[in-house]
């Protein structure tokens, strides 16, 4: 059974806190932004209420030109507390699993590979793709967690 | 079976080895995946027939691969950035570059991810310093974003500017992710747009072809 939206909206706080303390705080901002932005955009027709006129607005281009009866409007919806939860659990896996799956990718058509900053001063600092490649052991640990905690969260 | 609190306190502790080891840094992130976008324009130009060397900017063959963490100038020397060189039999000689400056229709230069411009062009800014490449040379423009979440909005209308500034027909959007309606306003003004970029992904295997077909036409172009 799904656990209740009261407890996954505690479970996502949990998660967030833990995360920024952990040093994944951009991660967590970027789902906040997500979750501010709404999930998706739906087109919804109200009928033109009788006898309104549509103001003259020479100006507008075709969308704001009513068809027929009904006038089409957008409307961005909210994201469920369950959504929410897996907003961040999916942003783990791509920050983890799929950044190590982009590492193992170019180190097995080039033996190496660095970056580094093209002005000394720049506040970068350098680094050598391996250090996520060589930790399959733990990012299979991170995927079994995050298939275990929403195997419990959504039932 | 673990309760969830005991999953999530798990998970966190994961989490920060990763972040331990430098994972989780946005500008790294955006970085490798440049390089991967990069690496697959290789791939679609060896598809297609190229020859393909990787050379320091002296034109020295090199083997390990050194990239830059942030846009900079074709013409710099030092470091010494590696690009691909791609030559197509019988064709002019391209280049592939991660993360230099180009001359865009306003002749403000503007940072572009993955670049293939021909080596005439390189040539020319590269012999005087600080010199970049003419929008107008470019056979490809990608723009490369690595989000841990949904695209924000605004980088469709970031994408759109980039493609003003360019021609639009030469300017690809290669993300990790995806987001309806940014994928949705791309759509709408018939941009190149891939998403979900990645390693065994579908986005990867479009992406490729996306760039064979840039390819072709510059073969059949020239």
């Amino acid at each position: 059974m799904p656990i209740s939206e009261v407890e996954t909206r505690r479970l996502f706080e949990r998660l967030a806190t833990q995360l920024r303390e952990a040093g994944a705080s951009t991660l967590v901002d970027q789902v906040i932004d997500e979750i501010a932005q709404g999930k998706q955009i739906v087109y919804k027709t109200v009928t033109r209420r009788r006898g309104a006129r549509q103001l003259q607005r020479p100006e507008a281009d075709e969308f704001y030109v009513e068809r027929g009866r009904g006038r089409e409007y957008a409307e961005t919806l909210d994201y469920s507390a369950h959504e929410r939860l897996d907003l961040l659990l999916e942003a783990l896996e791509r920050a983890v699993l799929d950044a190590q799956q982009i590492e193992s990718d170019l180190l097995k058509h080039y033996p190496k590979v660095r970056f580094v900053p093209e002005q000394q001063e720049e506040n970068v600092r350098s680094f050598e793709l391996s250090g996520l490649a060589k930790h399959e052991r733990e990012a299979e640990r991170l995927r079994t967690l995050i298939a275990d905690l929403r195997t419990q969260t959504e039932g | 079976m673990p309760t969830p609190d005991e999953l999530v306190n798990a998970i966190s502790g994961v989490v920060g080895t990763f972040v331990g080891l430098g994972a989780i840094t946005a500008s790294a992130d955006n970085d490798r995946f440049e390089a991967y976008v990069w690496s697959l324009v290789v791939r679609a130009a060896i598809a297609e027939g190229a020859g393909v060397t990787y050379r320091n900017p002296s034109k020295v063959a090199v083997s390990d691969l050194l990239f830059r963490t942030s846009p900079g100038s074709i013409s710099s020397k030092s470091p010494s950035f590696t690009h691909a060189e791609i030559v197509f039999p019988g064709k002019p000689e391209l280049e592939a570059h991660v993360g230099i400056k180009i001359q865009g229709k306003s002749r403000v230069p503007h940072e572009c991810d993955v670049v293939v411009l021909p080596m005439s062009e390189a040539d020319t800014c590269r012999t005087a310093e600080n010199l970049h490449p003419r929008h107008s040379s470019l056979v490809i423009a990608a723009e490369c974003k690595y989000y841990y979440s949904k695209l924000p909005f605004r980088l469709s209308r970031e994408f759109l500017g980039l493609c003003k500034e360019m021609r639009a027909v030469d300017c690809y959007f290669a993300v990790n992710t995806s987001k309806e309606s940014v994928e949705k306003v791309l759509a709408y003004y018939r941009c190149h747009c891939e998403t979900l970029v990645l390693p065994a992904a579908a986005g990867s295997e479009t992406l490729v072809h996306a760039f064979r077909k840039a390819f072709r036409d510059f073969k059949r172009l020239n």
